[in-house]
């Protein structure tokens, strides 16, 4: 087994370290980067809008690319948290808490270096972790019948709209109206149309690409248009001296590192959760047992260290469970199973057997992405800090092409432009609604799959529900799912009484 | 407006298009087969999505009215951005296939400096030729997309 492992992190380095690999990953970590420091632009918006780009690539290297942007940015967005008080990403919010009162005490330097390392040591261990777990899971996911993929897809659904950002109800109306579209084109069973309104652009179903940019890409375009991000970076020269932090900061900010990290993993492993909960989580836990919780909020740099372990930690394990059972946790990984998906690799427990040098690629490009970011935001900060005063109608055409061309390039059909344009309208308006796109896009992936399944076990036991009690796996996952509405509920109605 | 309206108006709003969704699929899926449970047609799970969005509708409706919920979302954009980024794309798809990829870019990012404050015309010609040239270079000789690139 460890010879297999040993073996298996060879080829993977083989493949990180080739050069198309290398390049690759460097151009997406240096995007990532990018995109983390300046507020206003997005993780899922850049994602969206480079995702048909990497079609034309070798997937493995497609998938290499798109990871480095996400843990790139997540890298990149707390510097903007530090230095601006204007999180980059949502990931980062938390580390505005601590991190600029940290920097008005004169501490950018440092909060910026521990920032660097917990990252590090966060992505580092997440990336062992997914070396080390992905496999035996998958060979687990191997027994699973269909109820078990249901049960553990529907957990993943109700999961994420519980938790995400917006109120509840309102992401599962969007978890729902994404099976919904979902359900647009040929019934793969019965060959029927659905919803195609008669036109053969549509019998293939609604296009990814089409639906992720017009949610995310567009709408941060059009309202970025006016202004874009706002805020004044202090002029205080960051040193590479002013940067290492004392020996107490160091040993004050090492056990938080741990603890984030452990908070992170699981959550990011777990469908549905992820980073941003991870890293609220992992806050609270540090204050609550800190001996001193009053310095929190006033530049405590366990603040900083604990979150921003957990938040890459998260983004290295969420890999977990989409290469292991094919189950995406988020959009993130919805957009990086679609890219798969259109190199005609079909996500799941099959994909790492039959494609190692993907997986194992990825997993090493992971520690290598990670060493190049260190490099990135320790010596080089400095052309970060810098880059917070390019004009944003600069970043604007080039947005604007990528949108136009990516779009159409899929599968050069002109209907997908009106298709992006008109969700590009509904993400618009479910903004100023307060909808939380990334749901919807969820359901749109996991939908399909969900209808699959079910029907599969449908067709199996007969039309007996009892399978979905007698599986173990299927029974545990519908009991949390069961555990979390009526938990849900409960509170939301404690909270309509009380008043 | 009144205030208690609208505070309820952006939830009530959403849970109107939910139900209005809802009812809407499954009228639509009343033409699919909708099968048995042991063997489910195209018709079944349409059919649940409709009812399951009509019962969140209805419960998101039903817990506005006790208690208000969300605002407007803050950033509402300028409606000649949103315009101008429409016109945009639907030049770019316009133009593509009949006039090939340079023209159609440069036609679709011109339109869309004009969304920001810029104000500047030259400016954004440049812009839009660099942008539209260097994206030619990039997507049809490094990534080999099959576009054509200028045709009249």
């Amino acid at each position: 087994m460890s010879d297999g492992l040993l073996s298996n992190i060879a080829l993977g380095f083989s493949v990180a370290l080739s050069f198309d690999g290398l390049l690759y990953c460097t151009i997406g970590v240096l995007l990532g980067t990018v995109v983390g420091v300046l507020p206003g632009l997005g993780t899922m918006a850049t994602l969206a809008i480079l995702m048909p780009i990497t079609f034309h690539i070798d997937p493995t290297f497609a998938v290499i690319m798109l990871s480095g942007i996400y843990y790139g940015a997540a890298y990149g967005g707390s510097t903007a948290s530090i230095l601006l008080n204007l999180p980059g990403t949502v990931t980062s919010v938390i580390t505005t808490l601590d991190g600029y009162p940290m920097a008005k005490n004169g501490k950018a330097g440092q909060a910026l270096f521990i920032t660097a390392i917990a990252s590090f040591v966060g992505s580092f261990l997440g990336a062992v972790l997914l070396a080390v777990l992905t496999v035996p899971l998958a060979t687990v996911a191997m027994q699973f019948g269909p109820q078990d993929y249901f049960m553990l897809m529907a957990f993943g659904l109700i999961a994420a709209s519980m938790l995400s950002t917006g109120q509840p109800l309102k992401s599962l109306i969007m978890v729902f109206t994404g099976m919904l579209l979902g359900v647009v084109g040929l019934d793969l069973n019965s060959g029927a149309e659905r919803f195609t309104f008669g036109s053969p652009d549509l019998f293939d179903g609604l296009s990814l690409v089409a639906i992720a940019m017009g949610l995310f890409g567009l709408p941060e375009i059009i309202t970025a248009a006016r202004g874009g991000p706002e805020g004044t970076v202090t002029d205080e020269k960051i040193t590479l001296r002013s940067m290492i932090p004392s020996k107490a900061d160091m040993k004050a900010s090492a056990m938080p590192m741990l603890r984030g990290t452990g908070v992170g993993s699981f959550f990011g492993a777990l469908p549905g959760t992820g980073g941003v909960i991870a890293t609220f989580l992992s806050y609270a836990l540090e204050k609550k047992i800190s001996k001193t919780p009053e310095r929190f909020g006033k530049g405590a740099i366990e603040g900083v260290a604990s979150p921003e372990a957990a938040n890459n930690a998260a983004v290295q394990t969420a890999f977990i469970p989409t290469m292991s059972l094919g189950i995406p946790g988020d959009a993130v990984m919805a957009i990086m199973l679609g890219v798969l998906m259109v190199h005609g690799i079909v996500p799941g427990p099959a994909v790492i057997s039959e494609n190692p040098s993907l997986f194992w690629g990825l997993v090493a490009s992971f520690v290598v992405g990670n060493v190049l970011l260190v490099i990135l935001n320790i010596p080089l900060v400095g052309l970060w800090v810098r880059l917070l005063r390019v004009p944003y109608h600069l970043l604007f055409p080039i947005m604007v092409a990528c949108v136009c061309v990516g779009v159409y390039s899929v599968s050069n059909k002109i209907m997908d432009i009106y298709i992006l344009l008109a969700f590009g309208l509904v993400g618009l308006g479910l903004k100023m609604l307060r909808f939380d796109g990334s749901t919807l896009l969820l359901g749109f992936v996991l939908g399909p799959m969900l209808e699959e399944h079910f029907r599969r076990a449908m067709v199996v036991t007969g039309g007996e529900f009892s399978s979905f009690i007698e599986r173990p796996i299927s029974a545990v996952f519908g009991f949390l799912t069961l555990a979390m509405i009526i938990w849900f509920s409960t509170t939301a109605l404690l909270r309509l009484t009380k008043k | 407006m009144n205030t208690s309206l609208q505070s309820r108006l952006p939830d009530l709003l959403g849970a109107g298009i939910t139900l209005a969704l809802g009812i809407w699929v499954i009228a639509a899926s009343a033409d699919y087969d909708m099968g048995s449970l042991r063997d489910m047609g195209p018709g079944y799970f349409p059919r649940l999505i409709g009812l399951g969005l009509i019962l969140l509708g209805g419960l998101l409706a039903v817990l506005t009215l006790k208690k208000p919920g969300t605002q407007f979302g803050s950033d509402r954009p300028a409606l000649s951005s949103v315009l101008l980024i429409s016109a945009s794309l639907i030049s770019f798809a316009v133009l593509i296939e009949r006039n090939g990829l340079f023209p159609a870019l440069f036609v679709a990012v011109l339109l869309s400096t004009f969304a920001s404050d810029n104000r500047n015309v030259v400016r954004s010609v440049i812009l839009s030729a660099i942008t539209a040239g260097v994206s030619c270079v990039v997507f049809i000789y490094a990534l080999g997309l099959s576009m054509k690139v200028f045709q009249l």
